[in-house]
């Protein structure tokens, strides 16, 4: 199927691409399918794309690649609403903010992903000491 | 809203399987204890708040911004 995107133009995506969300994302509840697009020569980012609303589209980064001592805890209860729960099967994305003065990461609210069973959800680490607005890079003021 | 008055080591039913108990209140803090089927999440309402906005402030960036950054980098 075509899908319009929001930084690609219109794409081709085949069903297997289809991720699925039952919860959505906080405050985007009623969206439940994205696709994950690579970025050409930025491996370090994605798009993380709605199937149905084009501008509905998040740009994401392994945090791992952020901060390398990334650490998630979530308990088996958790992960059996992915309809499987081998930890192998799942990719870890934060969702990045761009502003005026910085580019930031959500390591509090990840996405998870798994490729086994194509279900995301977004989840909160409420129990760890990450924000929402961790820094991956400063601008520096143009004088 | 509905509002009722419980006491300490009272409870309250939503639904048939979600149970809030007020365990103790008092100096203006109430604990409260939650009995929910597993995979119902259960979040303080300032982080739900606090995901959701940064969701929203992450899409209002325009293309051009994250074209020109990605570009640089």
């Amino acid at each position: 199927m075509n899908i319009e995107t929001k930084f690609f133009g219109d794409i081709e995506i085949g069903d297997e691409d289809i991720l699925n969300f039952p919860d959505g994302i906080f405050g985007f509840e009623d969206e439940r399918r994205y696709v994950l697009i690579d970025i050409e020569n930025q491996p370090m980012f994605k798009v993380l794309q709605s199937v149905d609303t084009r501008e509905l589209a998040f740009l994401v980064v392994n945090p791992w690649n952020v901060l390398t001592d990334y650490r998630i805890d979530l308990d088996d209860d958790e992960l059996i609403s992915f309809g499987d729960n081998d930890i192998n099967n799942f990719l870890v994305y934060s969702i990045v903010t761009i502003s005026e003065d910085k580019i930031t990461a959500n390591l509090m609210g990840p996405v998870l992903l798994n490729i086994k069973t194509c279900i995301g959800k977004q989840v909160v680490l409420h129990n760890s000491s990450y924000t929402t607005k961790h820094i991956i890079k400063l601008f520096e003021k143009k004088e | 809203m509905l509002v009722v008055s419980r006491k300490a080591k009272q409870s309250l039913m939503i639904g048939s399987d979600i149970e809030i108990l007020i365990i103790e209140a008092k100096d203006g803090n109430v604990k409260i204890g939650i009995n929910a089927p597993k995979g119902i999440s259960i979040l303080r309402k300032e982080l739900f708040d606090e995901i959701k906005n940064q969701n929203s402030e992450a899409l209002n960036v325009n293309e051009e911004v994250i074209k020109s950054i990605l570009g640089d980098k």
